[in-house]
């Protein structure tokens, strides 16, 4: 929309475009060039800026088309024939700014690589490269400056500015990479004032330019309150805010990885840890690999990922949240009928102590401090991403770890964008060597009261035809296998609980054989009974079943699913989903849980009972280091991989900073000249609307005296009549006569601004406020 | 303002999505620029948006139908800075035939004022009235708005095509049979009638002579020629089509009538069953007299000829001349 505009407003719309050109081109320059740690010339940037804002404004101004375009072409000129004379001194430019870019994207994104360019620029010294990164953006900033100046200037879009100018400060910000403040500040401002604008820039220039020059002081002051008001230096991402981000960096690592399959007919894949036996029916797997484990020792290891406490003959449960909360803080214990055994009364109560902070799952650890300690790395591929997936004889305490949580005394939860785990292990601990001391053993006492009240649990409609099979299984006698339970014995083994576990396993392979086609047990039959009628099942059966054996026999056992993983010492090996298994655990007094083989064709043995053998030498450091997913965003930190200029470089952007003060005096200067102007016409106003109309006329003959000794005019006669009227006359002017004496005043004083020229009216109207 | 609000949610979505997934400090000083901005954005918007009023305007009290009619929507500014975005509805009706319409008026900037033209229906007679229903002036942002006070409803005649003057001769026709009546408050004259004396009567009009010798006082009536009374009527019902046919009719007829220097009434049936009439000698009078016409609704349908005869005649002879959208054109009667 063409405008006829005044002088005044001519000059406000250039100033409003020159300073909305510096801080766009500044801002997005700088942003670029601190982000990415470039070692340029600050100042010579910043003067070219200056440059470009003053000899674009101009040109976008000029209102000849056919100039304009000359104009463009000298410069397109001009570009061309620099970058023709500075090549080499670009391209190292060139590939400086690769180096930095590249460099600080695999920084900020965790990766070691780095970009060398020595190879292609030879060796350079840090001053060449400055020296040829400052001439690049030199040719940057020009066509920046031609590029936002056309779009903001001659298009007058807001919008197309926008998008123009983001994409430059996106590339950084895309890896959490913060750009200097004050340049991100000047491009904020920049945004803002634009978008107050964005409306009316095309249809009301000069009005747009009023409110560009109105705002801009308001703008900085809201930006810089802001940053007063919130204080950067010890700023910390909001709880939640760092949950949510965690957890959709954790949607997209799962989405890529793939849909979780390794593990789905074992319970593992459902997410829950509650398993529903109903369903399960023949195994398929298709080969993914689950999981994949780098550990210190080559050997055969259970992962366990997590036990089960209640069998409902359809299905194995957790026990509820309230328990385990009694577990922790402790709980009453009504004494059952011991007549044969103890001189307590039955029915009395019995207050028991939690365990406090101490985590079952250690107690093994614990109970072998002198046991070697084993770092064992889990990284969870395809397995179900509840669950961190421990080794037995775990030595890593609750205290000192992080990314992973443990549930009641169930298994180890897996926090949030967290998907390899490293952990320590006591693969040697052996419950022969078992002695707990101290409060642990105070604990494992405790926690031994709540194992055999919650681990202990049949279903009642399932206990007579368990209690037969354990009849059974008393009758049946394999010579192997009672050996096998005397050589424990002579070893030493005092866990009645193991050799039971093994001769339930041995008894229960000579009843049934392992197949994995065995289809799922009809609706409304017992999954136990199911698996006795056929014949035939795989490890859920087996664990299933010989859980509930032990149990009937007064042995706390639970269900447990997990992986087991055969590793190479210092190797990442790969768990496939067909390695997920099934076992038993039974519960060890002064000791804890441990895993028991009954699935046949499983090799059963643990660390503890192979052959002593070198091992490693214990890693000092026993914290769980959770390792984030790649995709994880971190916060920038200093490296030594990044070449990054010293901090005294970077400083030497301040002393420059005056320079960005040029366009604050002008906007200042203009919007005092501006009130100053306003200030003298309602000055002027009231004077001459006060209630004396005597007095007012004398007022605008004052003022007309004043523009005339300013302009070489005289004031004109009637008014001096009127005036000497006013101030000698006994008599009262009349309203008409007031108002004959405004319009005269008002047309000499607009006729006298008329007749000044340019800059002599800007000083009329200005400076000293006349008009 | 829709879009704008939804531009700001969706700028707010993405604001917190950056604090989510950027875990530095700039996320949170743009999630917390993003709130605040909108608030400072009124703040600053205020000064503009309180000192903007609209004016309304038409560009002529009457035109011809058919011809060009603008109402002219100014945009004061009185704090001389810009407005984010001004809207208005202009609402016109037309209150003969009942069409009305509505048209949206949107404006950006106006720091110096600003002018927006519309063309106004003029294709139907009636009186055009137009108003501004609603006044809203949004803020730089266009996230908020206020109203602003609606200015005085203009109004515009349109009249019926200017038709050659359609002569009448049976309504002037019947001056040839001149029924003479005695001239109120006397006077000289050639015609006259005799009549006995009756107290009141100036003594100038007693016939003298004669009455000496028939020896009763005889008074000397000065008569003058009656002119028929003139009675327009119409059907002020039917479509827009049938009632522009009409008042063309009606206003050439009329104006014929005014040429020829013969008042006559125009009669019609107004929208409360009550008969209306203007009594018209001149243009302005027939102006006038339009003006009510074209204010007075037109129902769809109504009885032809309601307003026919009947009225206000006296005992004076009524020439009476019905106009219809028919063929005929009007049908004539006398009484």
């Amino acid at each position: 929309m063409k405008e006829n505009l005044t002088l005044t407003r001519r000059t406000m719309v250039v100033l409003s475009d020159c300073l909305m050109l510096f801080l766009g081109l500044y801002g997005t320059v700088f942003c670029l060039i601190s982000a990415f740690h470039l070692p340029v010339d600050y100042r010579a940037v910043t003067v070219t800026c200056l440059a470009c804002v003053l000899f674009f404004t101009a040109v976008f101004a000029l209102p000849w088309r056919w100039v304009r375009g000359a104009l463009y072409l000298g410069c397109a000129a001009g570009l061309a024939a620099t970058v023709w004379r500075w090549l080499d001194l670009l391209a190292l430019g060139g590939l400086v700014l690769a180096r930095q870019v590249v460099n600080i994207f695999a920084w900020a994104l965790g990766s070691n690589v780095t970009l060398d360019i020595t190879s292609l620029a030879g060796e350079t010294t840090l001053g060449s490269e400055a020296a040829a990164v400052t001439a690049l953006f030199l040719l940057v900033t020009a066509a920046l400056g031609f590029w936002i100046g056309w779009l903001w200037q001659r298009m007058r879009s807001f919008w197309l500015t926008f998008w123009g100018t983001f994409p430059l400060l996106a590339l950084p910000l895309s890896v959490t990479v913060t750009p200097g403040w004050t340049p991100l500040l000047m491009l904020l401002l920049f945004w803002s004032i634009g978008l107050l604008v964005r409306q009316t820039k095309k249809t009301d220039l000069s009005g747009s330019a009023k409110t560009v020059l109105m705002t801009l002081p308001l703008c900085i002051l809201l930006l810089v309150g802001l940053e007063l008001a919130l204080p950067r230096e010890d700023y910390e991402q909001t709880g939640w805010a760092e949950e949510a981000r965690l957890e959709i960096i954790d949607r997209l690592a799962a989405a890529g990885r793939g849909v979780t399959s390794a593990g789905a007919d074992l319970g593992l894949a459902s997410g829950t840890d509650q398993i529903d036996l109903s369903r399960v029916g023949p195994l398929d797997f298709d080969g993914d690999t689950a999981l994949r484990v780098r550990s210190e020792t080559t050997g055969h290891i259970y992962l366990r990922g997590f036990s089960s406490a209640v069998y409902t003959g359809g299905g194995w449960e957790q026990l509820p949240d309230e328990t385990y909360r009694q577990m922790r803080e402790g709980w009453t214990f009504t004494v059952p009928n011991m007549a044969a055994i103890s001189s307590i009364a039955s029915g009395t109560e019995l207050s028991i102590d939690g365990i406090g902070d101490y985590q079952p799952i250690n107690f093994p650890a614990m109970a072998n401090s002198g046991a070697d300690t084993t770092r064992i790395e889990v990284e969870n591929v395809g397995a179900a991403d509840r669950f961190v997936y421990t080794p037995y004889q775990l030595s890593t305490t609750p205290d000192r770890m992080t990314g992973a949580e443990f549930v009641g005394d169930a298994y180890l939860a897996r926090g949030t964008g967290v998907w390899t785990h490293i952990l320590y292990a006591r693969e040697t601990a052996s419950p022969l060597r078992a002695r707990l001391t101290g409060d642990a053993a105070l604990a494992e006492q405790n926690y031994r009261f709540f194992v055999n009240q919650n681990y202990l649990q049949i279903p009642e409609e399932l206990a007579p035809e368990i209690a037969r099979l354990v009849q059974d299984m008393q009758v049946w006698r394999s010579q192997n296998t009672v050996e096998e339970a005397e050589e424990l014995l002579e070893q030493g083994m005092p866990y009645y609980g193991v050799i039971l576990g093994r001769y339930i396993a041995a008894y229960l392979a000579s009843i049934a054989v392992y197949d994995p086609d065995t289809p799922a047990a009809p609706e409304g039959t017992d999954f136990v009974t199911h698996f006795l009628n056929e014949g035939r099942g795989y490890c859920m059966h087996f664990a299933t079943t010989a859980t509930l054996m032990l149990r009937s026999m007064g042995i706390p056992a639970r269900y447990v699913s997990g992986y087991v993983a055969d590793t190479v010492a210092g190797e990442w090996v790969d768990v496939p989903d067909y390695n997920a298994h099934a076992w038993v655990e039974v519960y060890l007094g002064g000791y804890g849980w441990q895993p028991v083989e009954v699935t046949p064709g499983y090799d059963g043995t643990f660390a503890w009972e192979r052959e002593p053998e070198e091992t490693p030498e214990p890693s000092e450091t026993q914290t769980a280091e959770p390792t984030p997913a790649p995709t994880h965003s971190q916060a920038p930190r200093p490296t030594q991989n990044v070449e990054v200029p010293e901090t005294e470089e970077r400083e030497s952007l301040s002393p420059w900073l005056w320079l960005l003060t040029i366009p604050a005096v002008l906007a200042l200067a203009a919007a005092g000249l501006v009130l100053r102007r306003r200030l003298a016409a309602r000055s002027r106003a009231r004077k001459f609307s006060q209630a004396d109309p005597n007095r007012a006329v004398i007022e605008m003959y004052l003022y007309m005296e004043k523009v005339a000794a300013r302009t070489g005019g005289a004031v004109d006669p009637t008014l001096e009549a009127l005036a000497k009227k006013a101030a000698f006359s006994a008599h009262v002017l009349t309203e008409q006569e007031r108002e004959n004496a405004r319009t005269l005043m008002e047309r000499d004083a607009n006729a006298a601004d008329r007749s000044c020229r340019r800059l002599e009216r800007l000083v009329f109207r200005y400076i000293l406020g006349l008009y | 303002m829709a879009r704008c609000r939804i531009g700001y949610l969706l700028a707010l979505g993405a604001a917190v999505l950056f604090f989510i997934c950027f875990n530095g400090y700039f996320s949170l000083y743009v999630l917390v620029l993003a709130l605040v901005f909108p608030l400072f954005a009124l703040l600053v918007s205020l000064p503009g948006m309180l000192g903007c009023t609209v004016e309304l305007a038409v560009s002529a009290r009457a035109v011809r139908r058919n011809e060009t009619a603008e109402a002219q929507l100014t945009v004061v500014s009185r704090s001389r800075l810009p407005v984010g975005r001004l809207t208005a509805d202009l609402v016109w009706d037309n209150a003969m035939n009942g069409q009305s319409g509505r048209i949206r008026v949107r404006l950006s900037g106006a720091s110096l004022g600003a002018v927006r033209r519309e063309s106004l229906p003029t294709g139907h007679c009636g009186v055009v009235r137009c108003r501004v229903a609603r006044v809203r002036v949004c803020d730089l942002l266009g996230l908020f708005a206020l109203r602003r006070p609606t200015p005085p409803e203009t109004e515009l005649a349109v009249l019926p095509l200017d038709l050659p003057p359609e002569p009448v001769p049976a309504l002037l026709g019947a001056e040839k049979n001149q029924v003479m009546r005695p001239r109120p408050g006397g006077g000289p004259g050639e015609d006259y009638d005799l009549r006995p004396y009756r107290a009141g009567d100036p003594l100038r009009s007693v016939h003298w002579k004669l009455s000496t010798k028939v020896d009763s006082l005889v008074v000397r009536e000065t008569l003058e020629p009656q002119k028929a009374v003139i009675v327009l009527s119409f059907d002020h019902f039917g479509t827009p089509e049938e009632l522009d046919v009409i008042q063309d009719r009606l206003d050439a007829v009329s104006r014929a009538l005014i040429e020829r220097e013969r008042p006559h009434a125009v009669r019609w049936l107004g929208d409360t069953g009550r008969i209306r009439e203007r009594k018209v000698s001149s243009l302005t009078e027939l102006r006038a007299c339009q003006w009510e016409i074209f204010s007075t609704p037109a129902p769809d349908s109504g009885h032809a000829g309601a307003g026919r005869l009947s009225g206000s005649g006296g005992d004076a002879l009524v020439r009476s001349l019905h106009i219809t959208a028919g063929d005929g054109g009007g049908e004539e009667g006398a009484q």
